[in-house]
C-alpha cells in the first residue's frame, strides 16, 4: 500500500508559504523595493496597473546580478545575504529569508532583467507559476528590473481576496511610504495605470523626506531630537501636541531602518506625552531607532514587523525620555490666534491619498494626475484637513493656540494680574500678556500631585469624622471595590458598606475641595470608562486626571489674590506642565507685536 | 409715593437686605426688593426663595404711601456713593426719583404684582429665646459646615431643642462643631431641623444689639425669626444629619492644656510653611511639650515648640491646620484642652462652656 504522507512539490511548497508572506500586490512591492535597497539603488521606478494585481514592476539602478545568481534566486531560501545561522542574528539588511521571490514568482508571471555593470549583456528570466525559463541573455541598463504580472492567477482562492482597486493602492502606496521614509537619499517614481501618483527625488535629509512624504505644513511644526545611549540611539521628529490626532496612523516606528510595530515602544511613545494630550488622542511622531543588529531580532514574524529587543527596557527608556525632553525643551511663546489668522491645519496621509484617489478615479477623463508641484520634488500638494481629521477638542469654543509656559519673571512681575470674568487671570509678562485657563492650571497642580503620591507611595489623607456612604448599585460597587487596593495608594479609602453601598474612610488631603461623594462617582466614572484595560500605573493616571478635574476650580469660582498667585507661581516652578491632563493648553500668549499689528501700530 | 427718610439708616437696611438677593438668579424679578411705604415707615422685601426678609425702616417723613420694585444693586449704589444725610424718593409715572446730596436719580421701577409673596410672622406658634444665646448658637457653628454643595444636610446647621436646652451642631465631615444653651421652653417645644448656612448667616445680621430677645417659630419646612426690624424665614434642609454624640470621642489617650492665644499662635506659624495640596501639620505630644512641624514640597519646613502638662501617653498626631484655627478661634475661653483618641480617630477641644469641638485627623502615608 502506497504511503499516503508524501513530501509535498516545491512549488505547490512555494505556493503556500506565498499565501504567509504574500497577501497582496502591496506585500510584492515591499519585497522588491527591499530588494532594490539591498542592490544599493538610488532611484527606483515603480508602475502599477489595476491596483497592482495586474502589473507590479520595480526598476532600479543598483548592481544587479550575474546570469548565475539570477538562476539562483528564484528558487527558495536562495539568498545572497546569509550564509550560516549565525548570520541569521546579524542581519542588517532587508530580505533575508530567501522566500520572497520564489514565493512571488509561484504565484504570478514573473520576469526579472537585470546587468551588472561590469557585464556587457545581461540576463532575463521568466518565471511562470513556478515553472522558470531561462535566463536568457537580453540587454538593458545596469541594475535589475522585476516585473509581476497578474498576481494569484493560479491561485483563485487568494485572488478572492484581493481587494478594491483603490484599497489595493493605498496599501502600495503605505509600502512605499514606510520603504522611503528611512531613505532619504533614495529617489522614486510611482506610476499606476500609467499615470504619475509620487515622485520624489533624493532629500537632504529626514524632514525633506517627511514633507516630501507628507506634505510641508504637517513637517514645518514637527521638533526634530536625536538621543544616544550607548549603543542605541533615536533620531526622531515629532509633533508637538497640538498636532495630536485621533489616531496612530501618523505614528511610524523604525528600527534599523525596518519599519516595525512594538506595543512596548508605542506605550513609551504614549507615556512621553503624558499629561500633555488626551489619553484618547495620537501624537505625530517618526521615530527612527538604531541597535546593533546582534542586539535585536527580527526573525519573529515573516512580515518582519516585529522584533524581539535583548533589552527593551532600555530601548524604551530611550524612547521615552528623548521624546519627553524634546517635548519639554519646546516652551517657545506661540500667540493667541487673533481674527482672521486661521492657522491652516497640516495636511494628513489619509486625505492626501484621499485627493489622490478622487482624481485617479474620477469619472471625469480631464483630470491631471500630476499637479503643480508643491515643492521641486513632490507632485502632490497637500490639502488643509476636514475638520473630522483633526482630533477635537473636549472642552468647547477653545482655539487649540500652543500652550506657553509661565516663566519665574512673568509670574512675579511686582504681582500684575488680575481675574477676568471669574476664569481667566491676564498676566503681564515681558513679551506681552498671557491668559490663564484658572481651571486648566488647577487641574494640572492636582494632576501632578495627585500623580506624585501615587508613584511616591506617599501622601496625606484626611480621614472622614462622618464616613460617606454612597449607593452605587452593584455593578459599580464591584468595578470600585476590585481596584480598591490601587486607590488606596491614591488616599482613597473605600470599604463596602452593605447592599450595594459603599463607604469612604478617606479622602487625599488634595482633594478636600471634592466631596467624598463626587469623588466616588467620578472614579467611577473613571472606571468604567477604561478602568478593566489599565495597569495600576495606567490606572492612576487616568484617576488622577478625573479627579484633578473634578476637584479644580471652575469656570466663574472667583479667586482671592493670594490663591491666584500661589497658582502662578507654581506654574513658574514647573514650565513643562504647559497643557491640563486632558491637553487643553494652561495659557496662551498675545505677543506686544501681534498688538502693534492689530492696532495698525506697525506695518 | 413720596417720602424722606436718613440715608445712613436706609443704607444699613439695604446692605441686609441685599445681603439676600442672589448674586446670579434665574429669575431676574428676584434681583429687586420690594419697598412698601405706608404711613407709620418703610418695609423693604427680598428673597432668594431659599430665604426671604423683610426689613422695617423708619422714616421722616411720609406724604404719600406706594408699594414698587427696584433693583437692589443700583439702589445699594447709589446710598453709598452719594452725599448728604436726608434722601427723598418721589414716584414719577413708572419710576422713582431719588435725591440726594447733589445728585438726583430716576430709576426704572417694576411691577410689584410679579414678586412672590414674602412670608409673615405666625406670633401664636413662637417661642422666644434671649438674643445672645442664640447669636451664640449661630457664630459658634455655622462655620463648620460644608463648603462645597453636595451633601446637603451638612450645608447646614442642626437645630435642635429639647426641654430646657437649645443646641446647634454643624459638620462638613471632617469637624464637628456643637454648642448648647439653656433656655426658658414653658410649651415644652421639641424640635431637630437642618437650617442652611445663607439663613443662619441672614438671622445673625438682623440681631442687632436694639433687641434683646428674638422670637422663633419652627415649621415643617421653614423656620422664621422676628426681632425688633425684621423677620426672617428660611427653607429648611432635608437629609439625615450624623448622630452629634457618636462622633464625640469619649475615650482618649491623652489630653493637654493651653494658653488658646499661644496654641492659635503656633498652628498659624506652622502652617505658614504648608500649601494647598499639603495642609497638614503634625503635632507631636511628648512629655512636658508639643511640637509643631509642617513640611511641604516647593515650600518648606516649619517647627514650632509649646510647653504644656500632657496627660496620657505620647502621641504624633496631624491635622489640618486650618479646621483647629477655626475651631479654637471662636472659643470664649483663655485656657483650653485638646484631647486625642489616637492617630486616625477624632480629637476634641473643649474650653468653652457648653461648646464641643470635634476633628478628625490627617493621616501620613509614606512608601
Amino acid at each position: 500500500m502506497a504511503s499516503l504522507i508524501r513530501v509535498l512539490p516545491e512549488e505547490i511548497a512555494n505556493r503556500i508559504a506565498a499565501g504567509e508572506v504574500i497577501e497582496r500586490p502591496a506585500a510584492v512591492l515591499k519585497e522588491l523595493v527591499e530588494n532594490a535597497f539591498d542592490a544599493d539603488a538610488t532611484h527606483l521606478e515603480i508602475d502599477l496597473e489595476a491596483g497592482g494585481t495586474r502589473l507590479v514592476r520595480v526598476r532600479d539602478d543598483g548592481h544587479g546580478m550575474s546570469t548565475d545568481d539570477l538562476a539562483l534566486c528564484v528558487q527558495s531560501h536562495a539568498t545572497s545575504k546569509i550564509a550560516s545561522i549565525d548570520d541569521l542574528f546579524r542581519v542588517a539588511s532587508f530580505g533575508f529569508r530567501g522566500e520572497a521571490l520564489p514565493s512571488i514568482a509561484s504565484v504570478s508571471e514573473t520576469t526579472i532583467l537585470s546587468r551588472r555593470a561590469e557585464d556587457e549583456v545581461g540576463a532575463r528570466l521568466q518565471c511562470r507559476g513556478g515553472e522558470i525559463e531561462g535566463p536568457v541573455p537580453a540587454g538593458g541598463p545596469v541594475g535589475t528590473t522585476v516585473e509581476v504580472r497578474n498576481l494569484f492567477f493560479n491561485v483563485p482562492a487568494r485572488r478572492k481576496f484581493l481587494k478594491a482597486e483603490r484599497t489595493e493602492l493605498s496599501q502600495a502606496l503605505e509600502v512605499v511610504t514606510r520603504l522611503l521614509l528611512p531613505e532619504p537619499d533614495v529617489g522614486v517614481r510611482v506610476s499606476h495605470n500609467g499615470k504619475r501618483v509620487l515622485e520624489i527625488a533624493p532629500d537632504r535629509d529626514l524632514r525633506g523626506r517627511v514633507g516630501a512624504l507628507f506634505g510641508r505644513r504637517l513637517v514645518e511644526p514637527l521638533l526634530e531630537t536625536e538621543v544616544q545611549d550607548g549603543d542605541i540611539s533615536m533620531h526622531a521628529l515629532i509633533g508637538p501636541p497640538s498636532l495630536a490626532r485621533t489616531n496612530t496612523r501618523q505614528q511610524y516606528l523604525f528600527l534599523n531602518g525596518r519599519y516595525i510595530k512594538d506595543r512596548s515602544l508605542s506605550f513609551a511613545i504614549k507615556d512621553a506625552y503624558r499629561g500633555l494630550i488626551m489619553p484618547k488622542e495620537h501624537p505625530v511622531t517618526f521615530l527612527f531607532i538604531q541597535v546593533n543588529p546582534g542586539d535585536v531580532d527580527v526573525n519573529v514574524h515573516p512580515t518582519k514587523t516585529e522584533v524581539r529587543f535583548r533589552d527593551k527596557d532600555r530601548v524604551f527608556g530611550l524612547v521615552r525620555r528623548g521624546v519627553r525632553a524634546r517635548l519639554l525643551e519646546d516652551g517657545a511663546d506661540r500667540p493667541l490666534k487673533m481674527g482672521s489668522q486661521q492657522a491652516g491645519a497640516p495636511a494628513t496621509r489619509a486625505t492626501m491619498l484621499a485627493d489622490l484617489e478622487r482624481e485617479l478615479f474620477s469619472d471625469s477623463p480631464t483630470g491631471s494626475p500630476a499637479r503643480e508641484a508643491d515643492g521641486p520634488s513632490v507632485t502632490f500638494v497637500p490639502t488643509a484637513v476636514p475638520d473630522d481629521q483633526v482630533s477635537t477638542n473636549p472642552c468647547k469654543g477653545h482655539a487649540r493656540a500652543r500652550p506657553v509656559p509661565l516663566t519665574e519673571a512673568d509670574a512675579g512681575m511686582s504681582g500684575r494680574f488680575i481675574q477676568i470674568h471669574r476664569s481667566y487671570i491676564v498676566v503681564e509678562s515681558s513679551e506681552g500678556l498671557r491668559i490663564v485657563d484658572q481651571h486648566a492650571l488647577h487641574e494640572r497642580r492636582l494632576y501632578e500631585e495627585l500623580l506624585r503620591r501615587f508613584e511616591s507611595a506617599e501622601g496625606e489623607d484626611q480621614r472622614l469624622l462622618v464616613p460617606e456612604v454612597v449607593d452605587l448599585g452593584a455593578a459599580d460597587q464591584a468595578l470600585l471595590l476590585d481596584k480598591s487596593d490601587d486607590l488606596k495608594a491614591l488616599g482613597i479609602e473605600v470599604e463596602p458598606f452593605g447592599g450595594t453601598s459603599v463607604c469612604v474612610q478617606s479622602v487625599p488631603l488634595a482633594l478636600s475641595r471634592l466631596s467624598p461623594e463626587d469623588l466616588v462617582l467620578g472614579l467611577v466614572a473613571t472606571l468604567q470608562e477604561e478602568g478593566a484595560k489599565l495597569d495600576r500605573r495606567e490606572l492612576c493616571s487616568e484617576v488622577a486626571a478625573g479627579l484633578a478635574c473634578r476637584a479644580a476650580v471652575k469656570f466663574n469660582d472667583s479667586l482671592p489674590d493670594d490663591e491666584i498667585a500661589a497658582l502662578l507661581a507654581w506654574s513658574a516652578r514647573n514650565p513643562d506642565a504647559r497643557n491640563c491632563p486632558h491637553g487643553r493648553p494652561v495659557a496662551v500668549s498675545v505677543d506686544l507685536r501681534e498688538l502693534e499689528n492689530q492696532f495698525q501700530r506697525k506695518k | 409715593m413720596k417720602f424722606r427718610g436718613k440715608r445712613q439708616s436706609l443704607l444699613e437696611a439695604l446692605t441686609i437686605v441685599g445681603s439676600v438677593v442672589a448674586p446670579r438668579s434665574i429669575k431676574p424679578i428676584l434681583q429687586n426688593l420690594r419697598l412698601v411705604v405706608d404711613p407709620g415707615g418703610a418695609t423693604l422685601l427680598a428673597t432668594d426663595l431659599e430665604v426671604a426678609i423683610r426689613y422695617r425702616v423708619e422714616l421722616i417723613e411720609v406724604e404719600e404711601g406706594g408699594d414698587v420694585l427696584l433693583p437692589v444693586q443700583r439702589l445699594l449704589g447709589i446710598f453709598r456713593e452719594a452725599d448728604g444725610e436726608e434722601v427723598t424718593f418721589a414716584s414719577d409715572d413708572r419710576a422713582l426719583r431719588i435725591s440726594c446730596g447733589k445728585g438726583s436719580f430716576k430709576v426704572l421701577a417694576e411691577d410689584p404684582d410679579e414678586f412672590p409673596v414674602v412670608p409673615s410672622f405666625d406670633d401664636e406658634k413662637a417661642f422666644v429665646l434671649d438674643k445672645d444665646p442664640f447669636r451664640l448658637l449661630i457664630r459658634k457653628t455655622t462655620f463648620a459646615t460644608a463648603r462645597e454643595k453636595t451633601r446637603y444636610a451638612f450645608n447646614g446647621v442642626r437645630f435642635e431643642v429639647e426641654g430646657d436646652t437649645a443646641r446647634m451642631v454643624a459638620t462638613d465631615g471632617k469637624r464637628m462643631a456643637v454648642k448648647s444653651v439653656g433656655i426658658d421652653n414653658p410649651q415644652d417645644i421639641k424640635a431637630g431641623h437642618i437650617i442652611p448656612t445663607k439663613g443662619l448667616q441672614t438671622f445673625d445680621k438682623v440681631l442687632t444689639d436694639s433687641d434683646e430677645q428674638v422670637r422663633i417659630n419652627l415649621e415643617d419646612r421653614q423656620v422664621m425669626i422676628r426681632t425688633g426690624c425684621a423677620e426672617v424665614s428660611s427653607r429648611l434642609v432635608e437629609g439625615s444629619f450624623p448622630r452629634y454624640d457618636a462622633v464625640i470621642p469619649k475615650n482618649t489617650v491623652l489630653s493637654a492644656p493651653f494658653e488658646k492665644q499661644a496654641l492659635l499662635s503656633a498652628l498659624k506659624q506652622a502652617a505658614i510653611l504648608t500649601n494647598d495640596e499639603s495642609r497638614s501639620v503634625r503635632l507631636s505630644f511628648s512629655e512636658g511639650k508639643l511640637v509643631l512641624t509642617s513640611r511641604a514640597m516647593d515650600v518648606g519646613e516649619a517647627r514650632v515648640e509649646l510647653e504644656t502638662e500632657i496627660e496620657g501617653e505620647a502621641i504624633d498626631v496631624a491635622f489640618n491646620p486650618d479646621f483647629l484655627v477655626e475651631g479654637i478661634k471662636v472659643m470664649d475661653a483663655e485656657r483650653l484642652k485638646i484631647s486625642v483618641s489616637g492617630k486616625d480617630t477624632p480629637a476634641r477641644i473643649d474650653g468653652e462652656e457648653d461648646f464641643v469641638y470635634v476633628v478628625m485627623p490627617v493621616t501620613l502615608r509614606s512608601g
